[in-house]
């Protein structure tokens, strides 16, 4: 299915669309939902479809698919308690998993709610199966996913003509701050555990 | 160098995603850059009316009254509610690319009129 028949399906069906593209993409599937939100945003500037209703739609979409990933990432947890329980070596790095968890939990859930959207499903899963607390969990869920839905709403409902040309700079843009907490994530965890050691 | 070559002994498969993100970096850092650059080209120029688009859609981005529309599209303006140009375009038998167009020289006309 290609963008421009993606993009048909928010007149068509209405507010039900947004609602499913953020849920979706919020579990990691590949679904362009700032693209969705953009048109969104533009169809209700031009009264197709009403502006409370879609950002309800795609906030409900976004914190439903978050509560999901925790859900599922939760009923890892006892898995990961059993590699523990079992192979003493390596509860330290379960250990060190949980520690990293507990500090940037909050900012981490928060940032990956919109700044690198692409990173928030596996956020949620690792939230839940770190067993962070719900409470704190959610409230930087919907604070997060309050911020991404207004940004790609807004923009569409302000620049209704370019949505595509939006959707790609932000794609690209994201993209590369993705790659770089990445690259330093990786970067930090492959250094810093080689060097205590081999010196 | 010592610490990189322990690096990928110790982990090598964080290592080679490691190298992978590195060239992901470039790649958008390239493309963010050319954005940048271009970004005239991109938001500098009129859109193109697509398929995908409704009536009332085109009404608002190009800031024309329904009227005008109305007549090309041969409908009450109230009547082409969430229908998009490609659904209009096959119940007038013509295609989408025809349909917008005709709509777009109608805006042109439009605004040369008001003038």
């Amino acid at each position: 299915m290609t963008a421009n028949s993606l993009l048909a399906l928010v007149p068509t069906y209405g507010v039900a669309v947004l609602a499913l593209a953020t849920f979706l993409s919020c579990i990691a599937m590949p679904i362009p939902a700032s693209l969705i939100m953009l048109a969104g945003g533009a169809f209700a500037a031009g009264g197709d479809i009403a502006l409370v209703p879609a950002v309800i739609a795609c906030l409900a979409g976004a914190i439903l698919g978050d509560q999901a990933g925790y859900w599922i990432g939760a009923r890892g947890a006892g898995l990961i308690d059993r590699i523990e329980a079992q192979h003493p070596s390596r509860a330290v790095l379960i250990a060190r998993a949980r520690n990293f968890s507990a500090r940037w939990g909050a900012p981490g859930v928060f940032f990956s709610r919109w700044l690198v959207s692409p990173l928030g499903p596996y956020v949620n899963l690792i939230s839940g199966a770190a067993r962070a607390t719900w409470t704190i969990f959610t409230t930087w869920s919907v604070l997060g996913e309050i911020v991404w839905v207004s940004i790609y709403i807004g923009l569409g409902y302000a620049f209704s003509g370019y949505i595509a040309q939006i959707a790609q700079v932000a794609g690209n843009f994201v993209g590369l701050l993705v790659a770089l907490v990445l690259a330093l994530a990786l970067g930090r965890v492959i250094w810093v555990r080689v060097t205590p050691q081999s010196s | 160098m010592n610490a990189t070559r322990t690096a990928f002994k110790r982990h090598p498969i964080l290592f080679i995603a490691f190298l992978i993100a590195l060239v992901a970096v470039a790649f958008f850092a390239v493309r963010t850059v050319d954005d940048a650059l271009h970004w005239g080209d991109r938001f500098g120029h009129e859109p193109e009316i697509a398929g995908w688009m409704t009536p009332r859609y085109i009404q608002r981005t190009w800031n024309v009254p329904a009227d005008a529309l109305a007549e090309a599209l041969q409908i009450e303006p109230r009547e082409a509610r969430r229908k998009t140009i490609s659904e209009l375009a096959v119940e007038r038998g013509e295609t989408a690319p025809e349909l917008a167009e005709r709509l777009e020289s109608v805006i042109e006309d439009w605004r040369e009129e008001r003038e």
